[in-house]
């Protein structure tokens, strides 16, 4: 027994050596950045201009965010933050916003930022002369006032709770110095001039951008000396310039990337929960798709867990509602269950069953119309692949489906085309895609309500005016909890009648190389390198 | 040499017109809104309508094409929808990479092509010839793009002896030259060989050897100065061909050309910038004419009287 006591003293000794050496270690396992050096970054997204409201992929928009800055900002959490600006506040009535700004900051070319160069920005993105199409991103901004030098005030036409979120917008939102802005936006293309960590070196459109840090940037100075973006439109080749250690970062890189990132010492691959939500919505003006029954048997038909594990390689997540589960509000409201008996069960009881053909028929012989499903490919991981199986499981229960796969941009032009919104449309189903990037269950479900009609919201045909008072109150009212309500309720209404057939929340995938510390992935495509370091 | 350039110079004109016309019914045809894709996924119709008169897309058809014409009569290229730049800033970068990339890449086509062509050809049905028939096949059939992605494992992760994108160096371009210029080799190599074998038959060949003529010169200055108009033609708008159109190399590569200018252009509708690369093709297309007939003169003589 004694000699048992002195093996556990020796034991306890050990483990206690071993944790104090484990400590010892600890602060060298969590170095300190090193300053200096050069990043690279491989993207894939087409970057042909740096005026904000211009900049037409969220990715690119991104990257630009490294030289610009917005008024706010949102944490993954959803909170709207402070950037340039310190505080705001709303009137009682919800018509003004008055913004206390940030005191010491500069942009790139000297110009103080204060309430003038506000102004000067969002009349910029609003001027009827210039027709950005960005100016939808605030539609009832009335009038920018400069209260003084550090305050400035928003006149709304309506009230509109979430306007602190839209202003991390980084299209419409970005703050430009107004001296660049005077010079045009032939100017604005080629000199980004933010107040951002990173200031322009080189930009070659299409190719390539070089940025250089702001040592004059009023908040904490970045690690690196030198960003590098390169264009590298083909995911193999973005990989193949990951694997020669010509970049740090490559992104995005496709799930089938991964075992072979993953299989390199050096490097390490990199799934992160995004706000994007793939969807299929239903063209609501047809009278077969009116049926409740019909919707929620094509719901029922589909098996998310396959297509998750199948195309995705579990680089996703299965949805529970419209609202992407990383949104303020978000509230699971549905398992959306795998069950095609219940399918055929609910078809047969709207009159619908199977004909010798596998297509479901009436009794009187009477055929479901052909449905045919736009789809895409190449604009989020998965998605040509899911669709397919999406037609599959549909054909498996009798809908007459029919894929076809357009070009993105043919396929958004259809969706507009006001011919849609007639019983006489043809039966359609589309496939769609909705990212969250002010992180509001309401950027969602706005879509669903028909007097607002903005280009997303052409998937979703969604007509009925039940929503609107809860759209109107999530727009509306600026308290969280009210809005909270709206958004949580919205959901409880439009999930269970089944009028968007959500498929699966995708993960934002990328290839990273080990030297690169401190990246920081945010929810909607944003790959940070502010505070990112080489460790080399 | 002059009057031919004259002449084509004045036969250009009425193409180049017929060139503004189909392309601009062609991308007006084309579905799909450049409009709706500028205003983003928050525009609100209104919006939309308001980048449309913006665009000048509002406007009926024949005004449209006239405001064109009238812009390129006056050298006017007009403004890229997408960036709001001149059109001319816009192509200018691209130039220089695409015309580097299609000289490297037809370089090497052209004297790899002739050389092992020539080598095929002397000594037919050989090992030789075995092996170039087999690699110059496999050029041909190979996809570019499988091609380029083996060229960037193989050279750029695994020996590491170029960079695996970029420009600005002979490095850089070694594997786009060679991935744009595997196809072309392959064919000026099967038809340096036919062209040659054939040549090689002829009545004053042999009388060539029959006046005792060293090898290299029988091969080199009778035997290929005959054969070499159809590869001179080939390689004439081989040129052309790879400075707009080699997409996919410049894709891989992210070369920043061209080609992948015409695709990107193409996938948003920046109809201003689809007009003026196809336009700028075209009169290049006309050039290399001219050249090629100029270079088919000074090879063979014959062709100077023809036509």
């Amino acid at each position: 027994m004694r000699r048992s006591l002195s093996e556990w003293r020796r034991g306890a000794l050990g483990l206690t050596v071993l944790a104090f050496l484990v400590m010892a270690g600890g602060p060298a396992v969590a170095q300190a950045p090193k300053p200096g050096g050069q990043a690279n970054v491989a993207f894939s997204a087409r970057l042909e201009t740096l005026n904000p409201p211009l900049i037409n992929t969220s990715l690119g928009a991104r990257i630009a965010q490294h030289m610009f800055e917005t008024l706010t900002t949102v944490d993954d959490d959803g909170r709207v933050r402070p950037l340039l600006a310190e505080r705001w506040a709303a009137s009682p009535d919800g018509l003004t916003w008055t913004f206390t700004l940030r005191r010491g900051v500069r942009f790139h070319d000297g110009t103080p930022f204060n309430a003038q160069a506000v102004v000067a920005n969002f009349n910029h993105v609003l001027d009827p002369n210039l027709k950005y199409g960005r100016a939808g991103e605030y539609p009832v901004l009335k009038r920018t006032e400069a209260v003084d030098e550090h305050t400035v005030r928003f006149h709304l036409s309506q009230p509109w709770g979430p306007f602190p979120a839209y202003l991390t917008r980084p299209f419409a939102g970005a703050q430009v110095s107004p001296a660049a802005i005077a010079k045009g936006p032939e100017f604005l293309a080629r000199n980004p001039v933010g107040t951002g960590p990173f200031k322009l070196e080189k930009f070659v459109p299409g190719q390539e951008l070089l940025v250089a840090r702001n040592d004059a940037y009023w908040g904490k100075k970045p690690y690196l000396d030198r960003l590098r973006f390169v264009m590298i439109p083909e995911a193999g080749a973005r990989e193949a310039a990951l694997q020669a250690g010509d970049v740090h970062l490559a992104v995005p890189l496709p799930p089938q990337f991964e075992r072979t990132v993953s299989g390199n010492p050096a490097l390490q691959w990199r799934a992160d929960r995004g706000s994007r939500l793939v969807y299929v919505g239903i063209n609501m003006f047809r009278p077969e798709f009116q049926d409740f029954r019909i919707r929620q048997a094509m719901d029922l038909a589909i098996d998310r867990d396959a297509i998750l594990a199948n195309f995705l390689r579990g680089l996703g997540r299965k949805p529970r509602s419209y609202v992407q589960s990383v949104a303020f509000g978000f509230l699971p409201v549905s398992e959306y269950p795998f069950d095609p008996a219940r399918a055929a069960a609910l078809l047969k009881e709207a009159g619908w069953t199977k004909g010798k053909d596998g297509i479901l028929e009436k009794a009187a012989g009477e055929k479901f119309p052909q449905i045919v499903f736009r789809v895409f490919q190449g604009r989020v991981i998965g998605d040509l692949q899911a669709a397919q199986a999406v037609a599959g499981y549909l054909q498996e229960v009798g809908f007459p489906v029919v894929l076809r796969q357009l070009e993105h941009n043919v396929h958004f032009a259809e969706a507009q085309k006001p011919e849609n919104k007639t019983p006489q449309a043809i039966s359609q189903l589309s496939l769609a895609s909705i990212g969250n990037s002010v992180m509001d269950g309401s950027h969602t479900l706005k879509l669903f309500d028909f007097r607002r009609p903005i280009a997303d919201a052409a998937f979703s045909w969604y007509h009925e005016q039940d929503v609107w008072p809860y759209v109107d109150t999530m727009l509306q009212q600026s308290d969280p909890a009210v809005r909270l309500e709206a958004i949580r309720a919205a959901q409880k209404l439009m999930v269970p009648k089944s009028v968007w057939l959500p498929l699966y929340e995708v993960d934002q995938t990328a290839g990273v190389s080990k030297a690169l510390k401190g990246l920081k992935v945010g929810m909607d495509e944003g790959y940070w390198l502010w505070e990112a370091w080489l460790d080399k | 040499m002059l009057p031919l350039i004259l002449r084509r110079a004045v036969e250009a004109v009425p193409t180049l017109v017929l060139v503004t016309v189909t392309v601009f019914l062609v991308v007006h045809v084309i579905p799909g809104d450049p409009a709706l894709f500028l205003a983003g996924d928050q525009a609100r119709e209104e919006d939309v309508a308001g980048v449309r008169r913006h665009l000048g897309l509002d406007r009926p058809y024949h005004l449209q094409y006239l405001g064109y014409l009238g812009r390129i009569l006056r050298g006017d290229l007009g403004y890229s929808f997408t960036t709001r730049t001149a059109v001319a800033d816009v192509i200018a970068p691209r130039v220089w990479p695409s015309v580097q990339l299609a000289l490297a890449a037809m370089t090497l086509a052209a004297l790899l092509g002739l050389a092992t062509g020539i080598v095929a050809a002397l000594r037919p049905h050989g090992w030789i010839d075995t092996v170039v028939s087999t690699v110059s096949l496999l050029g041909v059939t190979v996809p570019t793009f499988w091609l380029g992605l083996m060229l960037m494992w193989l050279l750029a992760v695994h020996w590491q002896l170029v960079p695996s994108f970029g420009t600005g160096t002979w490095k850089h371009v070694v594997m786009p030259a060679i991935t744009l210029g595997a196809a072309p080799l392959g064919i000026i190599a099967r038809l340096t060989r036919s062209e040659m074998l054939e040549v090689l038959q002829q009545d004053f060949i042999r009388t060539a050897w029959a006046k005792g003529l060293a090898r290299h010169v029988v091969v080199l200055k009778h035997a290929l100065r005959n054969m070499l108009l159809p590869a001179v033609n080939f390689v004439g708008m081989q040129i052309g061909i790879a400075l707009g159109y080699a997409v996919v190399t410049e894709t891989v590569f992210a070369w920043p050309g061209l080609g992948r200018l015409l695709i990107d252009s193409v996938t948003v509708r920046d109809y201003p910038t689809i007009q003026g690369l196809i336009l700028l093709f075209a009169a290049v297309f006309i050039a290399l004419n001219v050249v090629v007939d100029g270079v088919a003169m000074w090879v063979d003589p014959r062709t100077r009287h023809a036509g």
